[in-house]
């Protein structure tokens, strides 16, 4: 039997799904610049979904909320930010966030969409995403920017509950991301991780037996200049992790076996791109 | 890997000379200065053998560059428009992990357009993406070409995916990981799956896109800084 299913994996519901409620949820915010300060200007929060700015920090740092704990089966999630000309925001989560196993078959959708305006800035610091097994999580990360503004996102995904042991053996997980400035496309990334994955993971060019997987990656003028004391910064880590700038861009990958090392190494990343500070809220 | 009996669908497709040439050596599009990363995963230990290097190419073949190569391929070749096939391009060129990726991909692109010009240019409007975009790869020139002239889609899928696993091979070879006789037992296992992979693709959409090789991602990366080398990536 072949192996190789295309067209793309189905997004089919399986018959006698019961009508769980599903959340459509997410927040939006909104920050321009007024007298000289970056303020939060629109804060919209959808099912579930809160953010809170605990400190009155200049650039505002958002920290989401997602009450309901966890991302479920069907659940379509979209997160928008908007930075205006000039200013900054900084958003993270509160805690990791859990995509649990799909009930019904269906997938659940978590989109990331942002604009950021001239002389802008946007860091995107959520903390990991932990796949539970069986797990149908599609996510994506959109963004329009300008030549002049900053970009920092680092997304960490873990695979399974590694204290209890799990493993990934079936699900899906795709993970597409499109970076555009000045409207022309300068970066994608598309990762799916099906049944067929799952069951090759461990060899070395896949993810060589890893469990976490982070990606980062800073989009600036200036991007490049950083690479040297990115990869003081990286020498160390005690994991699989490398630094490539190219194109404006300076991108860090890394294959870890702990969460915790990863977190470790993005409090002496993040610094060494003097864009901003890693969010608080990852230590405590 | 699974044991595979001769799929009669999957048999061998009539190909045209024009791919031969075009995919052979004697194109001059450099290919032999590139690993993809390979010469860091045997500096690293993680490609050693028949064994590994078979595991290697596969993930690439099964998951991740080679996959994605063909997609793009497939969808320039079945394209409605000069605008779509644009946008392929496009696509193509920034889906690159890294930077000595994002320079394999589009130093081999631009050579194959010149080398193409020199003797094959034909009057198809397609061809207009190799007037009017400065970065093209390698994957997506090919297939550009292979639409200007016609040549059958599967051939072109099959034979850029052959094309990929023994330059993958040449190069395995020279850093003494296999000899040239284990490097045919290779060859001859992989083969099934390459024209599995390269059948599967034929009928793809732009959302089967996707890759699960993050430690040859992470291999193209390491080579950077990698202090004796052989090869460009």
């Amino acid at each position: 039997m072949s192996s190789a299913i295309y067209p793309s994996e189905r997004d089919e519901p399986r018959e006698g799904s019961i009508g769980r409620v599903r959340v459509r949820g997410g927040v939006s915010v909104s920050v321009d610049v007024r007298n000289g300060r970056s303020r939060v200007c629109d804060l919209r929060e959808r099912d579930g979904y809160k953010v809170r700015f605990p400190r009155r920090s200049d650039p505002p740092e958002g920290i989401i909320i997602n009450t309901g704990g966890g991302l479920a089966s069907g659940d379509d999630i979209q997160q928008s930010f908007d930075v205006a000309d000039g200013a900054a925001l900084t958003v993270t989560t509160q805690a990791s966030e859990r995509s649990y196993r799909s009930a019904d078959g269906s997938t659940t959708r978590l989109n990331m969409a942002a604009r950021v305006g001239h002389d802008a800035s946007l860091i995107w610091l959520p903390q990991e995403t932990i796949l539970f097994d069986g797990t149908r999580l599609s996510r994506s990360i959109d963004i329009a920017m300008a030549s002049s503004s900053r970009l920092l996102i680092a997304e960490t995904v873990v695979f399974g509950r590694i204290a209890m042991g799990e493993t990934l053996e079936s699900g899906l997980f795709q993970d597409k991301w499109r970076i555009r400035r000045e409207g022309r496309l300068v970066f994608a990334e598309n990762i799916k991780l099906n049944d067929e994955t799952f069951q090759a993971m461990t060899a070395a060019a896949m993810n060589g037996g890893a469990h976490v997987t982070t990606t980062l990656i800073c989009v600036s003028a200036d991007a490049e200049d950083f690479l040297q004391g990115v990869r003081s910064a990286i020498s160390d880590a005690p994991f699989q992790c490398a630094a490539s700038a190219w194109n404006g861009m300076l991108v860090v990958r890394g294959l870890a076996h702990r969460s915790e090392d990863v977190r470790h190494l993005m409090a002496r990343l993040v610094p060494a791109l003097s864009i901003g500070q890693l969010p608080r809220v990852w230590w405590t | 890997m699974r044991d595979q009996s001769p799929d009669p669908a999957l048999t061998a497709a009539p190909f045209p000379s024009e791919l031969l040439i075009w995919l052979s050596p004697s194109f001059p599009v450099g290919s032999f200065a590139y690993s993809q990363g390979l010469e860091a995963a045997v500096d690293r230990d993680w490609v050693r053998d028949r064994e590994t290097l078979q595991d290697w190419i596969t993930a690439l073949v099964r998951h991740g560059a080679l996959k994605n190569d063909l997609i793009l391929i497939s969808l320039i070749m079945r394209a409605g428009s000069t605008a779509d096939v644009r946008e392929l391009i496009e696509l193509s060129a920034v889906l690159q992990p890294s930077s000595e990726r994002a320079q394999e991909a589009t130093d081999q692109g631009r050579n194959f357009v010149a080398a193409f010009r020199a003797g094959w240019a034909t009057r198809s409007p397609i061809e207009d993406a190799f007037d009017t975009l400065d970065v093209i790869t390698f994957p997506t020139a090919l297939a550009v070409a292979a639409s200007a002239h016609a040549l059958d889609p599967a051939a072109t899928l099959e034979t850029y995916a052959v094309t990929f696993c023994t330059n993958l091979l040449s190069a395995a070879i020279r850093l003494s990981v296999v000899g040239q006789f284990d490097g045919q037992r290779l060859m001859a296992t992989l083969l099934p799956t390459i024209r599995e992979v390269a059948h599967a693709t034929m009928f793809a959409t732009i959302d089967d896109l996707g890759s699960a090789t993050y430690g040859a991602d992470l291999a193209s990366m390491f080579h950077e800084t990698q202090t004796t080398r052989l090869f460009r990536s």
